[in-house]
């Protein structure tokens, strides 16, 4: 399978790398047409994936982003004030933008922003996450009769909810090894963001990347999941655990309950989304 | 269809504490190749005069994969030279604690046919695994590595669990570990089947089966298509709801000149079951065909359970057209004697009535036969 490598901007890395779909990380979103022009060069740019230190209403959003796929980390939304003349530009372009739970009002600010047709994703990354308004989150995602555009990670997992199969929900963050592998400035390759950081790699160098799928860490990686099926309880015991995985079981004891009823609803608001699309290929049209 | 218990080895690498084959300490544990080409020569006499009949070979055991795959290999070649114009009406299939399962296995597997394999799981510490102590964890995780490679090589697998009385705490948990485990494929819950006193520590009565299963059943019945392959669910889903009769070897009444047991020794009996309780011998292969086998007067004793049933225990039961008074070879641990049903037809009806039909709103009605 072919990967998507998720390397920093640095123009001597991207310049060893030919034919690959590349997710460029950045802090300054004004650089982004300049990814495009090294990018596009040699490989295809799947996104600039930007982690900005400031607020939305911050960004001077241009017209000529318009074709460039932005994956967009804020530190928060910003006063609404600020934002309405930004929408015209803003809501043309090809762009997720991510808020994490830390920050306050997030939940509404990416209900607000989906309700003006532009694409979001909660980051869920407190310790003990607020499961109950996550929960909320989700309803409105996938039930909610107003019009939106997608909230992830729930339309990710409504979409690609299958019964048969596990549904991993990591590469709404670039963290999945099936489809994402994560590159450092000198070409080292990891498996996830977290073992880049701490020089856990994979492989040495670039040119082992089509080698990957026969690394023993990989394979071990691939089989992680399997893990939990030799524990004595845990997360393979839960209903919610084929669309979680066992993302959360480092939290606290107190918090699992909460998470299983989330991903539980989660799971049966994917079954009701699917059957939607069911229902509307079904329907005769005029 | 005739159906061969194959357990061309009895020897096993697990020492799951249900199982009666490694307890029963035969001197011959493993078939000879000159046996296994007999086999195939004897299968080729019975498809070669039985025209419209099929075999399935079941290869089970003991564990089949302590075999080698040179094993499965020579049962190849020997179906090849024996059974050139009948090996097309030849179907194998496969029991395994999968353990042992490797890329090699993999393309004799695909060779010979199969392309599933039944396997076991038990979630619960020290019930199944290797050794006196039943080395659960050491077992668990040789299980998930064989299941890797089984995944890997695109094998599709589904699995037994055995419901004993430590399946008994929290039924709908355990429920969600082997479904998700194994999200494709068919999970089948049996109840354990122990008649020594030994080891009534682990049996279950048939109340409390009913019970497991009650506890686990409204969330299937809710979400059947999610969890699609449950039994004894979905096949009693199937006889009641679809009204299709469709019933395995215990409930169907039908055994009788459907199954045969073939050990490593050669010795031939009726079933699985049979052979490892010493009931219903059939002789040797080395001096019986399976035609012979098949034709063996001890037969008969089971379709006379059939009459002596339905005119005695079970006269007038709804449930009969689906259960036939259960397995005759329970009836015959329990009561020495097959003109008796099982206690885990009361089991059947137990669920059916208690949770089955309340829950669903269905009732069953009997079938014409």
């Amino acid at each position: 399978m072919k990967r998507i490598l998720v390397c920093p901007f640095k123009e001597e890395l991207i310049s060893q790398i030919n034919g690959k779909a590349l997710v460029i990380c950045l802090d300054d979103i004004y650089k982004i047409e300049q990814v495009v022009d090294i990018v596009n060069n040699h490989n295809k740019l799947h996104c600039a994936l930007i982690n900005a230190k400031y607020s939305l209403t911050a960004i001077s959003f241009q017209n000529n982003w318009r074709d460039i796929p932005i994956a967009l980390y804020v530190s928060d939304m910003g006063s609404f004030l600020e934002l309405v003349p930004k929408l015209p530009v803003l809501r043309q372009l090809d762009i997720r933008i991510y808020l994490s739970e830390n920050i306050e009002h997030t939940y509404t600010n990416i209900m607000l922003l989906s309700s003006l047709g532009i694409c979001t994703g909660l980051v869920i990354d407190r310790i003990n996450s607020d499961w109950e308004a996550i929960n909320d989150l989700m309803h409105y995602a996938i039930y909610g009769k107003s019009s939106h555009a997608p909230i992830e990670p729930f339309h990710y997992i409504a979409s690609n909810y299958n019964k048969n199969k596990p549904t991993d929900f990591g590469s709404v963050y670039f963290e999945n090894p099936g489809k994402y592998l994560h590159v450092n400035e000198a070409g080292n390759v990891a498996l996830s963001d977290k073992e880049l950081q701490s020089e856990s790699f994979v492989a040495d160098s670039l040119n082992q990347l089509d080698n990957i799928e026969n690394s023993p860490v990989y394979i071990e990686r691939i089989n992680a999941w399997r893990e939990y099926f030799i524990k004595s309880d845990g997360c393979a015991y839960c209903q919610g655990w084929r669309v979680c995985l066992g993302k959360f079981s480092d939290r606290p004891d107190s918090q699992k309950k909460e998470c299983e009823k989330f991903f539980v609803d989660l799971m049966e608001a994917s079954e009701y989304f699917q059957s939607r699309q069911q229902e509307k290929k079904n329907l005769w049209q005029l | 269809m005739a159906t061969i218990i194959f357990k061309p080895t009895e020897r096993c690498n697990s020492n799951c504490l249900y199982c009666d084959v490694v307890r029963k300490h035969r001197t011959v544990t493993t078939m000879s190749i000159e046996t296994l080409e007999l086999v195939f020569i004897r299968i080729n006499e019975y498809l070669s005069a039985k025209t419209e009949e099929k075999i399935t070979l079941i290869w089970h055991g003991g564990e089949p994969l302590l075999l080698g795959v040179e094993y499965f290999n020579n049962a190849l070649k020997f179906q090849n030279r024996h059974c050139p114009d009948t090996k097309s009406r030849i179907e194998h299939a496969i029991q395994s604690n999968i353990t042992l399962f490797s890329e090699e296995y993999a393309d004799i597997f695909r060779k010979i046919g199969i392309s599933n394999v039944g396997s076991s799981f038990d979630p619960e510490s020290n019930v199944r695994g290797p050794g006196q102590n039943i080395d659960s964890d050491k077992y668990n995780r040789m299980y998930m590595k064989g299941d890797s490679i089984l995944s890997a090589c695109g094998f599709g697998s589904g699995l037994i669990y055995v419901v004993t009385k430590k399946s008994l705490n929290n039924p709908l948990r355990t429920f969600f570990f082997l479904t998700n485990l194994k999200l494709k494929g068919a999970v089948n819950m049996n109840p354990v089947l122990v008649y020594d006193e030994k080891r009534m520590n682990i049996a279950i009565t048939p109340d409390e089966y009913v019970e497991f299963l009650g506890a686990i059943f409204p969330t299937w019945w809710e979400h059947s298509d999610r969890y699609p392959e449950i039994n004894p669910f979905k096949s009693l889903t199937k006889n009641i709801k679809n009204r299709q009769q469709s019933l395995g070897c215990a409930d169907s009444g039908m055994c009788a000149y459907s199954h045969v047991n073939i050990a490593p020794d050669g010795e031939v009996s009726h079933c699985g079951r049979s052979s490892d309780w010493d009931i219903l011998p059939y002789g040797k292969i080395y001096d019986r065909t399976l035609i012979e086998v098949f034709a063996d007067e001890q037969r008969k004793v089971l379709f006379k359970r059939n009459e002596v049933l339905l005119e005695g225990e079970c006269k007038r039961c709804r449930f009969w057209t689906i259960c036939h008074g259960g397995c005759p070879l329970d009836a015959y641990s329990e009561h020495k004697s097959f003109m008796h049903k099982t206690k885990w037809c009361i089991a059947k009806r137990g669920f059916i009535e208690k949770y089955f039909e309340p829950i669903t709103g269905l009732r069953f009605e009997p079938y014409a036969e």
